[in-house]
């Protein structure tokens, strides 16, 4: 045999074993159990989201999917320890526009970059948010409380679940652009705000479908406008963002799949299958819509577009409404 | 320091002052604002001042009337029993459960004198085991039970 | 009549047997993990959360409900046995809980608690059949004025738990208010104290402060003095306590049944002072206050009524408004979401069922709690007279593994080995670490509430005083304020006219 000969059989021997075995590792995984990081605490819909995805995973993967949550700093801990893992696709991220988008805009010292630590998976699902007012306030569409707001400027109050949240985003673009004169009143969590907005303690505020749809229902709240460029199931009466005449507020809280980055491709691939397919499902689905939430779906690159323009928009948004961390 | 009557009160006073201070010098870059409209440095430093205020009269306090003098503390006890919960905590993500375990039992049986190894091997292997049955088994938490791979 | 009606569709929800077997799991699980330090029902409950999806919702809510309640019951035995409190509640049952564990009375103690408990969760059930909705206007009663009132009363109650030096009790306070701001300034978003750890940026748990001044410190004293906790291996007598215990201890149930019955009901942190509350009035009432800290045993009856009974009425923000007042509610409201019910101020007329039969079940699931343990008390009296040198590691374990699950969290687990040893420092310098605790859990609710309030009522400071309960709760702090002080001035006096 010749020198080259050998050689290329070497050659070739080599890369029939490396194909077999990157192949025996894409048959294997998953070979042992695979986390979702969730950065949230459990409770809460983003956990409950979570776990109702992991459950499904663990059936159409043969091998079970648990959720750890890594909750704190805007969720800005359970990404970087989701960055850290290794690439082998046994680390899932449940990202969201606060870990994804807005902390790295706000300049949040994180050590991950959202677009080069990961790699995207899919679009898990989005939601968009409220303005609501306490009915004796007496408006029922953005134009009443204008008018309000002109005629007793300086009075009027909104609450949100804290500080730099998407929601006190949503407040002061809402504030700027619709040109109503309100003061932003910071709450530790989205319930205490909405209760507070329930007891007319602040007649204004910026809350989720899924918690304030039933006190809309109700006649205890008044919803002004939804934001985003559709309307949602639970309260269709309410006009979303073109409707009322704010496009700038097309702005929505959105979940999406991220693992980090250098996952093999066929595993990418497998996770955006699965997690789709469970996305279709008619139970999963429901549960969404009944939560106000749209379901996500489309190709990693979709999801990948999505998060890089959501970058930019936040990037925009803190300039111009001048939310900052000190 | 044979003026101080109650060494306890006014190390305990001193304590006080020590912390409220190095507050005050930590926070010293937050913003004031007024109190009609408070910045988030406002509240510390009224309590971090509180704290000194209150740390001097204890100290004072500690000065003037007769109390009580603390007993030396023993290092071995105190340096083991928290270096026990601390390598439990640096191993359990890489060593797992059961060298976790096992390390935090050799250190919190070392804290006493002239202990029993063998019974303390026992004792690491049977809280291995519970702490796999309640934890692991029972309670679906999501740490590793063997080291993991270096990663 | 309505309501008998009413309770009658509920009890024949809760009675089907297969909602008796979900309401006995629910409780029985919830009080082994009440027992376990930092495994707390929210880890479980979301744990849990996936089998839920198969059951009927009434089922799956009564489950997750006894789980609730279970372990605040459960709570209460780590913290007399060990000195480990689980959550800020069962702070003050350390107090006479685990002294009186010391004297060898720690069956007495368990018993006492198991029946105050018992007699707050039936009043409480009750109380939320029957009045569930004015409770509920109640707590709409509550703005940031009335908050920061009500902590202000509540950090005037610290003092009176303090059992030697005043002035050292208010340090402490005040050093615990300091450690409370460490985080993000909710008002600003501004991070305070962090040191640019964002470990730190949403502040320190309260599992995590409290396992290492408490649980950590106190193990290492014991080794300190030979390892031996001397009086809990003496023989221990009856393990139920007899007449003059309970003759005692009736007032205290009654009184921590009625203050944790209303306290629980306020989303934002009121549960946590029921306990406080009860513990500070039996002190005040007492004939011999010095006894408290030393093993009364109305130091454990009231507080821990005070818990159980809050446990049940915090319910009532969520069955009538579909507004969680704390994690575990939120879980719940997830749950509800699960199976299709849209939580809010509908759920009550519309699914009568659902509200009835929850509410039916928690008397069904008190009377199990007590069944269960009282026979416990035995087992778990046994298990404190195991060889210290063989407990000690294990309960080292058991809170290394709390601590480290509460967020998954290495650094967590360093951070309670640090308050380990600040533990250990106050107790050589003779510093109580209850008051710190509660100045570090209503702190910052406290700096919260005044900004907010000044926020909404434009820099008005008037605020406090001209809304009825604010000013109410604020005139009750200063009277409580007057009390304390009164005594200690007047020996002051009298000492330095003697002395001239």
């Amino acid at each position: 045999m010749s020198e080259a000969l050998r050689r290329l059989a070497g050659g070739l021997l080599a890369l029939l074993i490396a194909g077999l075995s990157t192949a025996a590792a894409a048959q294997a995984w998953p070979a042992r159990p695979v986390r979702i990081i969730v950065p949230n605490s459990a409770g809460g819909i983003t956990d409950v989201n979570a776990r109702r995805l992991a459950e499904k995973l663990s059936a159409a993967l043969g091998q079970q999917v648990v959720v750890e949550n890594k909750p704190g700093a805007s969720g800005t801990i359970g990404a970087s320890a989701a960055a850290k893992a290794k690439p082998d696709g046994y680390t899932v991220f449940f990202g969201s526009t606060s870990s994804l988008a807005l902390s790295p805009a706000l300049g949040v010292p994180t050590d991950y970059d959202p677009l080069k630590s990961f790699d995207p998976v899919i679009l898990f699902g989005s939601t968009p948010m409220l303005v609501i007012a306490h009915p004796a306030l007496g408006v029922s569409t953005v134009g009443d409380l204008v008018t309000l707001s002109r005629r007793r400027p300086g009075t009027l109050n909104y609450g949100t679940g804290g500080s730099t949240s998407t929601n006190h985003f949503v407040g002061e673009v809402f504030r700027r652009v619709a040109g109503v004169d309100m003061t932003h009143v910071p709450y530790k969590s989205i319930t205490q705000a909405l209760m507070a907005v329930v007891s007319n303690e602040v007649p204004l505020g910026v809350d989720y479908p899924d918690t304030s749809a039933e006190f809309v229902r109700a006649g205890k709240l008044k919803a002004l406008v939804v934001t985003g460029s559709r309307r949602v199931d639970l309260l269709p009466g309410v006009p979303h963002a073109l409707e009322a005449g704010i496009p700038q507020l097309d702005l929505l809280g959105w979940v999406g799949i991220v693992v980090p980055a250098g996952t093999p491709r066929d595993i990418v691939e497998r996770l955006n299958l699965e997690i789709g397919k469970a996305l279709r499902a008619p139970d999963l689905r429901e549960a969404m819509n009944r939560a106000g939430w749209e379901v996500g779906g489309g190709s990693p690159g979709d999801f990948g577009g999505l998060m890089r323009s959501e970058q930019g928009r936040w990037a925009k948004l803190v300039q111009m409404t001048g939310i900052a961390r000190e | 320091m044979s003026s101080v009557r109650a060494p306890a009160d006014f190390m305990a006073g001193l304590m006080f002052v020590a912390v409220g201070t190095a507050a005050l010098v930590v926070g010293r870059g937050y913003r004031m604002g007024s109190l009609l409209s408070m910045g988030p440095g406002y509240f510390p430093r009224i309590i971090s001042v509180l704290l000194v205020g209150f740390g001097l009269l204890v100290m004072i306090n500690g000065l003037r009337t007769q109390g009580a003098t603390p007993d030396r503390p023993l290092l071995r006890p105190l340096v083991l029993v928290l270096a026990a919960v601390a390598a439990f905590g640096l191993g359990i993500e890489s060593l797992g459960l059961v060298l976790s375990t096992a390390l935090l039992v050799a250190l919190s049986c070392a804290a006493q004198p002239g202990r029993s190894w063998l019974e303390a091997g026992l004792l690491a292997a049977g809280l291995s085991l519970l702490g796999w049955a309640v934890f692991v088994k029972g309670l679906g938490l999501t740490f590793p039970v063997w080291p993991q791979a270096a990663g | 009549m309505e309501l008998l009606h009413n309770l009658g569709l509920g009890f024949q929800v809760a009675l089907s047997v297969h909602n008796l077997l979900y309401c006995f799991g629910g409780v029985l699980l919830g009080t082994l993990i009440g027992v376990l330090p930092g495994i707390g029902p929210v880890a479980t409950i979301s744990m849990l959360l996936p089998i839920t999806f198969q059951l009927e919702p009434v089922s799956a809510l009564i489950m997750l409900a006894g789980i609730y309640y279970g372990a605040q019951y459960g709570g209460s035995t780590s913290a007399i046995l060990v000195n480990l409190p689980g959550e800020a509640s069962s702070v003050v049952t350390c107090l006479d809980g685990y002294a009186m564990a010391r004297k060898g009375r720690a069956g007495h103690a368990l018993a006492v608690a198991a029946i105050g408990s018992f007699v707050a969760g039936c009043v409480a059930t009750l109380a939320l059949a029957a009045f569930a909705p004015p409770l509920a206007e109640l707590a709409f009663k509550f703005g940031a004025a009335e908050y920061f009132s009500l902590m202000v009363l509540g950090l005037v109650a610290a003092v009176v738990l303090a059992q030697g030096n005043l002035m050292k009790a208010v340090a402490m306070i005040v050093f615990g208010i300091l450690l409370g701001l460490v985080g993000m300034d909710t008002v600003t978003g501004d991070q305070r104290f962090t040191f640019d750890r964002p470990e730190l940026s949403d502040g320190i748990g309260f599992v995590v402060v409290a396992m290492g001044l408490f649980g950590f410190a106190e193990i290492i004293v014991n080794l300190e003095r030979g390892g031996s906790r001397e009086v809990l291996s003496q023989k221990i007598g009856r393990l139920l306590p007899d007449r003059a215990d309970m003759k005692r201890a009736w007032g205290a149930i009654a009184r921590g049944t009625g203050i944790g019955s209303l306290l629980g009901v306020l989303p934002g942190g009121g549960a946590t002072l029921g306990s406080f509350a009860s513990y500070m009035l039996e002190k005040r009432i007492a004939r011999e206050p010095h006894r408290f800290g030393q093993g009364a045993i109305e130091g454990v009856a009231g507080p821990e009524s005070a818990n159980n009974s809050g446990a049940q009425t915090s319910f009532i923000p969520m069955l009538t408004l579909g507004i969680p007042p704390n994690a575990v509610m939120a879980l719940m409201v997830g749950a509800m979401t699960i199976h299709g019910i849209q939580p809010g101020p509908q759920v009550m007329s519309r699914q009568p069922e659902l509200f009835w039969g929850m509410i039916a079940s928690m008397w069904i699931g008190n009377l199990f709690l007590v069944v269960l343990n009282l026979p416990l008390i035995g087992i778990w009296v046994k298990l404190l007279s195991a060889p210290y040198r063989l407990l000690y590691p294990a309960i080292l374990l058991f809170c290394a593994v709390g601590v480290y699950s509460l967020q998954s969290s290495v650094y967590d687990v360093l951070l309670a080995s640090g308050f380990g040893l600040l533990g250990y420092v106050f107790i050589r310098l003779g510093c109580e670490p209850a008051p710190f605790l509660l100045g570090f859990v209503l702190g910052p609710m406290l700096e919260d509430n005044f900004r907010r309030a000044l926020t909404i009522s434009k820099g008005d400071l008037s605020v406090f005083v001209t809304r009825p309960l604010s000013a109410t709760l604020l005139g009750l702090a200063l009277l409580l304020l007057l009390a304390v002080v009164a005594p200690t001035v007047r020996r002051v006096r009298e000492q330095a006219f003697r002395e001239t």
